[in-house]
């Protein structure tokens, strides 16, 4: 069924998508593996796109479905959570109002059982040294569709350094355009392809710890 | 004395014609490259390499373009790209009257008479072909969803173009339609000449040949 799941987000057959996926929380297959399957869904579509088979628009598609899956996975996930472990502070940097893409992190986030606080977007870098003092978090995932966001993941990063809370937080960025030369510009400590990438890293960082 | 030569997408092509002259030979890309920067990025390359080393330097009516501009490389000429995200960048004449801009409303969507063509790849356009594909009521769920924080629709006057009244309609209509907040901006030539005609100062990356373009070279400048 989980192969059914793949073949339909990647034929962008959203109606199907959404039921197979209501199908199978009803069955009781787990969220993770119903996420991983899109996850792999959404990669064919990218895939499509880079030899011109798809549009713009079809991958504006994928991330309207994604985006529903995410919605319909969320409520399971949470019920399903325990003590969280760890916290997480995410947002869409200042000058950029793109959320597609950091809302599925979010959701992932969340599903990974750890207490995410998620600024919205277009948030200036004081508010994240805020949210990261009032939720004591160790990790902070930025993320920005444009390359004007670039300079504002760099304005926060230099914030926090001059918070004193450099040593405290790891961070990470993501995004269309993010890549390795980008994380290293603008001074984070890595980034994420995918939503997957991202949780690994939170999850990473968060059982080893900071300066561990 | 080696001549330049000006590689630059269709959208910016247009806006330099009126201050090119008469010697300087130009090459144009199809502006549709810009939705896949790796694609942009090979069919740059490939264009540098054939024009390395008899044209100096080979000036690039780029701006960053979703990093497709990151990592060329010319073995024997400079390479001169303008310091800007992107073309709407150098319409407004520099990084940071765009970024002023982001700042003030980051929900903008920009056009210009280039891109308030058919095929040009915006939300707008795409939207006639999710509506053949998938019908009018997903089309237009789909694109409520890709405008959810928009909130404004800038409308950038560049030089040349004869369709400007086409567009501004264009511009205005769709504005109306998706109930963005519409406002006109007057292009700004400065950066358009300094391609053409240098200095290629801070507002331009000026790469020495051998070197390979860097975000930093962007995000920074030239020191």
């Amino acid at each position: 069924m989980l192969e059914q799941l793949i073949k339909a987000l990647a034929e962008l057959e959203e109606d199907q998508v959404l039921d197979i996926v209501c199908k199978e929380l009803a069955g009781g297959t787990e969220a993770l593996s119903i996420l991983q399957a899109c996850q792999q869904g959404m990669a064919e579509v990218g895939d499509r796109f880079e030899k011109s088979e798809y549009f713009v628009s079809d991958l504006m598609m994928s991330g309207e479905i994604f985006k529903q899956v995410g919605e319909l996975l969320e409520p399971g996930l949470q019920s399903a959570t325990q003590v969280r472990a760890g916290a997480v502070v995410i947002g869409t940097v200042q000058g950029d109002i793109h959320d597609i893409g950091k809302d599925i992190v979010v959701n992932m986030l969340k599903s990974a059982n750890l207490d995410v606080t998620d600024l919205g977007v277009d948030v200036p870098p004081a508010q994240f040294v805020e949210a990261l003092k009032e939720t004591d978090a160790s990790v902070l995932a930025m993320s920005g569709l444009l390359t004007l966001a670039f300079d504002s993941m760099q304005e926060t990063v230099s914030l926090i350094e001059a918070a004193g809370l450099r040593d405290k937080v790891r961070i990470m960025i993501g995004g269309g355009p993010v890549d390795g030369g980008v994380c290293k510009v603008v001074g984070a400590d890595d980034w994420g392809a995918d939503a997957q990438a991202a949780v690994r890293l939170a999850k990473t960082w968060l059982e080893i710890g900071v300066q561990a | 004395m080696v001549k330049k030569k000006i590689i630059a997408c269709e959208v910016v092509i247009d806006a330099m014609q009126a201050f090119l002259p008469d010697d300087v030979e130009t090459e144009t890309l199809p502006m549709s490259l810009h939705v896949n920067p790796k694609a942009l990025r090979q069919k740059l390359q490939e264009r540098i390499d054939a024009l390395d080393g008899i044209y100096d330097p080979i000036v690039l009516g780029f701006g960053l373009c979703s990093q497709a501009t990151i990592g060329l490389r010319a073995t024997h000429s400079r390479l001169v790209i303008a310091r800007t995200d992107d073309c709407i960048g150098i319409f407004l004449g520099s990084r940071d009257a765009y970024r002023q801009q982001m700042m003030k409303e980051p929900g903008t969507y920009f056009l210009t008479c280039g891109w308030a063509g058919a095929n040009s790849g915006t939300p707008f356009n795409e939207y006639e072909r999710s509506r053949e594909r998938w019908g009018a009521e997903r089309a237009k769920r789909l694109l409520k969803s890709m405008l959810r924080h928009y909130r404004r629709l800038v409308y950038i006057n560049t030089a040349g173009k004869e369709a400007h009244l086409e567009a501004h309609d264009y511009a205005r209509d769709i504005a109306d339609k998706h109930s963005l907040h519409y406002e006109e901006l007057e292009g700004q030539t400065n950066l358009i000449k300094k391609l053409i005609h240098g200095p290629w100062d801070d507002d331009c990356v000026l790469v020495p040949p051998g070197e390979t373009v860097k975000l930093e070279n962007f995000m920074t400048g030239n020191t």
